[in-house]
């Protein structure tokens, strides 16, 4: 993430209001991971025009496909993606290995599905965890008093000022190679900026007439804070966390990718790519697909964010 | 059908001397300044104003929303600015609200029957079947039907929607009804209804309104008396036939000549009188 | 007779799918058979509640709706709009007709001086940047904004309501348009700021032999502004008459209970106030045979 000075009466800009789209807003929004993803589909949006029907329906199937993968991945694998078999070792796509071998003899498929689980599982459970505990702080922040809630927005300004790739990595090479570590470190890299948006968010909707009744009523901050005001916040932090998971997907492999992670001879997609990146030249299979399921998964989440957007859209509210 | 419903017992609401400033330093300024009213017993109350004149800050102040430097703010005895919880209590259950934006004063989320039943939940201990089936009354006295009760907000007009919310206030059989520009927002056509509306209600439960508007054709319906507020301080205040039939401040004299009157032929020559009187007074400053 | 600077014929605005609150889907037609028309200078007032078409009436003059569908025809001095490419629209608008919008706190840019919104339209035409300006001003000038030349280089959120709906009128009148539609244009004021809003809406209507539409749902402010009236109901034209005859021997029920629920500050405060239904239905026989009147072809 950029480094933002921002000053203390700043609030996190609303998703879909009017931010005005300077040059400096449009490059952060295309450099963040989610941003590319997000990028993409609009491009694709963009090429489709008027017929995103099609577009958004294989975006829901793709994401849906993924996860049947997922889930079912280690059951059809042909081969054990574990086992290496050095005389297999470099095998170019073909008849008994639909996308090659690597340089252990394993199968590159069985690795592909074996591995979107792994991936997939911990991309959904970083941006998880981190979803829930940036809503959580953030309702701590807007019913805390001033001094709490500038206190909690600085420390959460500290972190965004790191570019999550930096922060992720020197906490995860801290504790050790492994995924739990990996996860762990992402969740604190990615959860001040769930937190900057949901608090936004929850500042202007605390702003709304029905609060207001309510608090008319006698019903106390926080229960009007669960009742009223987050059902009607959280229609962005859904969107936002679906885009996340595409930038999760990459983070990781981008960690992955600099020997961070879990070690070999773990088959998340991210190691492969790692693995493969000697043989580029030579062997371009062992990198290349791992590299092309990270950017089809990147692409669906993110396209499925953007429909869950339209969708939510109260497109519904009138105005005279 | 209706139930009868015993009628409202006293009401005593006083403010005064209430001042609510905004702001720190250079860019401090007072919203409400020293402003004193009083409300009774079955007596509705007109608070007029245009914007910045304050009349929403002060009612927010005796709502609990903002927090006045200083005044006196009473509801029968208590004081408003140092509740008790048990006051709280008893202050809310007995002073309901309706607001100005029938857009955003209804939770999007919850069905009617929610929205309507949420002060029932929080003031008595009904059951939910209980609770249900005076939703329904409400909804019938106000003009809708109880099987919206499953709908949402979003399926109904702005007028349908403040109906809503008027049904919401008076579930709980309050004595004072506080009335934010509640059809400000609202087409004139529609307003029509909902003045009736609350006249109605008004009589049926002998209610005490204090009502907000910045239309001095509106008030004249609905209230014995007013408060004219000019940037936070009350101009002048009075019975409703004084204050119209003869204005002592120039402030309250210019709101009255401003409300625009359905009659062409008047209003063309009001129009040219202004211009008249504008040209003279130009004439006047160049010769100055 | 000068041809009309506004001619609307037989328009028809319909939303080719919509998901309608009853659940079902299907088109919806929103304006129907819609004709009327302005000549030079003449003010006329549309009305109608929420959801008569109105506004949208006023948006397909300008064409400012890409999603709906328009039939009829519109021609703004002697141009059709409707069926035509985008291009030669936009040649019209700000030059030929122009339109001021109903809240004033959001029709200005918060990040733009209003020097630079108003100039706008001109310097989308090519004015040098020098003139723009001093056009600019001139124009705030006239319409009443003090200390114009001082002033430009402001931003909105120096100006209060009236005043931004002047800078708003500004940069809608600078371009010299024919015609200028205000839609609502006074419904986010307190009344005595719609006094002056109205005000200078006549005048530079008189001076500048501006014609003018004015969208509203209060009958009560035309009375003193418009030369017609023409009300709108359920997307079709009710009534379009003469101001004096609309509110002296209004023909249609839906005009009558319209002027009967305004309040009146000269009304007997005690008495209940008469509502469109309350109308209508006193009429109920009388409705009928004019309905049968408009149905008919």
């Amino acid at each position: 993430m950029t480094l933002t000075s921002t000053p203390p009466e700043a609030e996190a800009p609303e998703i879909g209001a009017d931010t005005p789209r300077t040059p400096a807003r449009r490059a952060y929004e295309w450099l963040t991971p989610a941003g590319l993803g997000g990028g993409i589909s609009r491009g694709l949006r963009g090429l489709f025009g008027r017929h995103t029907g099609a577009l958004d329906r294989s975006a829901v199937v793709v994401s849906i496909l993924l996860v049947a993968i997922a889930i079912i991945g280690p059951f059809v694998a042909p081969y054990d993606p574990y086992l290496a078999v050095p005389a297999d070792a470099l095998l170019p796509p073909g008849s008994q290995h639909w996308m090659g071998t690597d340089d252990a003899g394993r199968d590159v498929l069985s690795r592909l599905l074996v591995g979107a689980g792994t991936t997939l599982l911990a991309a959904v459970a970083v941006v998880l965890i981190s979803t829930i505990v940036g809503v959580l702080v953030a309702c701590v922040a807007v019913l805390s008093p001033r001094g709490v809630d500038a206190t909690i927005m600085r420390i959460c300004d500290i972190f965004m000022a790191l570019p999550a790739m930096v922060l992720a990595l020197g906490i995860a090479a801290a504790l050790g190679p492994s995924l739990g570590s990996v996860v762990l470190a992402m969740v604190i890299a990615m959860w001040p900026g769930t937190t900057r948006l949901v608090r936004g968010i929850l500042r202007v909707t605390m702003n709304a007439a029905y609060v207001e009744s309510a608090r008319v009523n006698g019903i106390g901050r926080f229960p009007t804070l669960v009742r009223h005001v987050l059902p009607n916040s959280l229609d962005s932090v859904y969107v936002q966390a679906s885009m996340e998971i595409s930038g999760a997907v990459v983070l990781m492999a981008g960690l992955a990718y600099l020997g961070v992670g879990a070690p070999p001879p773990s088959a998340d997609w991210g190691a492969m790519v790692a693995q493969g990146r000697e043989y580029i030249t030579t062997a371009w299979w062992v990198a290349t697909f791992p590299g092309l399921a990270i950017t089809v998964a990147a692409i669906a989440f993110g396209l499925l964010g953007d429909v869950i957007r339209v969708r939510l859209d109260p497109s519904l509210r009138r105005k005279r | 059908m209706t139930v009868a419903l015993p009628p409202a017992d006293g009401v005593d609401l006083r403010v005064e001397d209430l001042t609510k400033r905004f702001g720190r330093g250079a860019r401090e300024f007072t919203a409400v300044d020293r402003v004193s009213f009083h409300l009774g017993t079955g007596e509705t109350l007109g608070l007029v104003g245009e914007s910045g004149s304050g009349k929403s800050t002060t009612v927010r102040c005796l709502m609990g929303l903002e927090r006045p430097q200083a005044g006196t703010l009473t509801y029968n005895g208590l004081n408003l600015r140092r509740l008790t919880y048990k006051a709280e209590r008893i202050f809310r259950s007995q002073v309901q609200m309706v607001f100005q934006d029938p857009y955003s004063s209804l939770d999007p989320r919850m069905t009617i029957g929610q929205i309507v039943a949420e002060p029932l939940r929080v003031h008595t201990d009904l059951d939910a079947a209980q609770r249900r089936r005076r939703v329904g009354e409400m909804l019938e006295r106000v003009g809708m039907e109880a099987a919206h009760m499953k709908r949402f907000p979003r399926s109904f007009s702005g007028g349908q929607r403040q109906r809503i919310a008027i049904a919401r206030a008076l579930v709980v059989q309050p004595r004072v009804l506080v009335c934010d520009e509640p059809v400000s927002a609202l087409d004139v056509s529609v307003q029509a209804q909902v003045l009736n509306l609350i006249k109605d209600m008004q009589q049926e439960l002998s209610l005490s309104v204090l009502f907000i508007a910045h239309d001095l054709a509106v008030v004249r319906y609905l209230c014995d008396r007013l408060v004219i507020l000019e940037k936070g301080r009350a101009v002048e205040q009075g019975p409703r036939d004084q204050v119209y039939g003869d204005p002592r401040h120039p402030y309250t004299q210019s709101l009255l000549e401003a409300v625009p009157r359905a009659d062409p032929v008047a209003e063309r020559e009001r129009r040219l009188r202004r211009r008249e009187r504008t040209i003279t007074t130009q004439e006047a400053e160049v010769a100055a | 007779m000068t041809a009309p600077v506004l001619e609307i014929t037989d328009l028809t605005v319909s939303v080719p799918e919509v998901t309608r609150t009853d659940g079902g889907r299907g088109g919806l037609t929103l304006v129907e058979g819609v004709s009327l028309s302005l000549s030079r200078g003449e003010r006329v007032a549309l009305v109608g509640e929420s959801g008569s078409g109105k506004s949208m009436t006023a948006k397909a003059v300008m064409r400012l709706d890409p999603t709906v569908d328009l039939s009829g025809s519109i021609r703004v001095v002697g141009q059709e709009v409707i069926g035509v490419p985008e291009r030669a629209v936009r040649r019209l608008r700000g030059s030929a007709v122009s339109m001021v919008f109903q809240d004033p706190m959001t029709a200005l840019n918060p990040v733009l001086t209003i020097g630079d919104q108003v100039a706008e339209p001109l310097r989308l035409r090519g004015v040098s940047r020098r003139e723009a300006r001093s056009r600019a001003i001139d124009m705030l000038d006239r319409l009443g904004v003090p200390s114009a030349a001082r002033r430009i280089d402001a931003f909105p959120y120096e100006f209060s309501g009236g005043m931004r709906q002047r800078v708003v009128m500004a940069a809608a009148l600078i371009g010299g348009p024919d015609v200028l539609i205000a839609d609502e244009p006074t419904t986010a004021l307190d009344v005595r700021v719609q006094e002056q809003v109205l005000d200078l809406l006549e005048e530079q209507s008189r001076e500048l032999g501006l014609a003018v539409l004015l969208i509203t749902h209060d009958l009560a402010i035309v009375a003193g502004f418009a030369h017609r009236v023409v009300v709108m109901r359920h997307g079709r034209i009710v009534e379009d008459r003469p101001v004096d005859d609309v509110f002296a021997a209004p023909q249609h029920p839906y005009t009558r209970g319209l002027l009967a629920s305004i309040p009146s500050v000269d009304d007997d405060p005690t008495a209940r106030l008469r509502t469109v239904d309350d109308v209508m239905q006193e009429d109920a026989a009388l409705a009928a045979s004019v309905i049968l009147e408009e149905v008919a072809p």
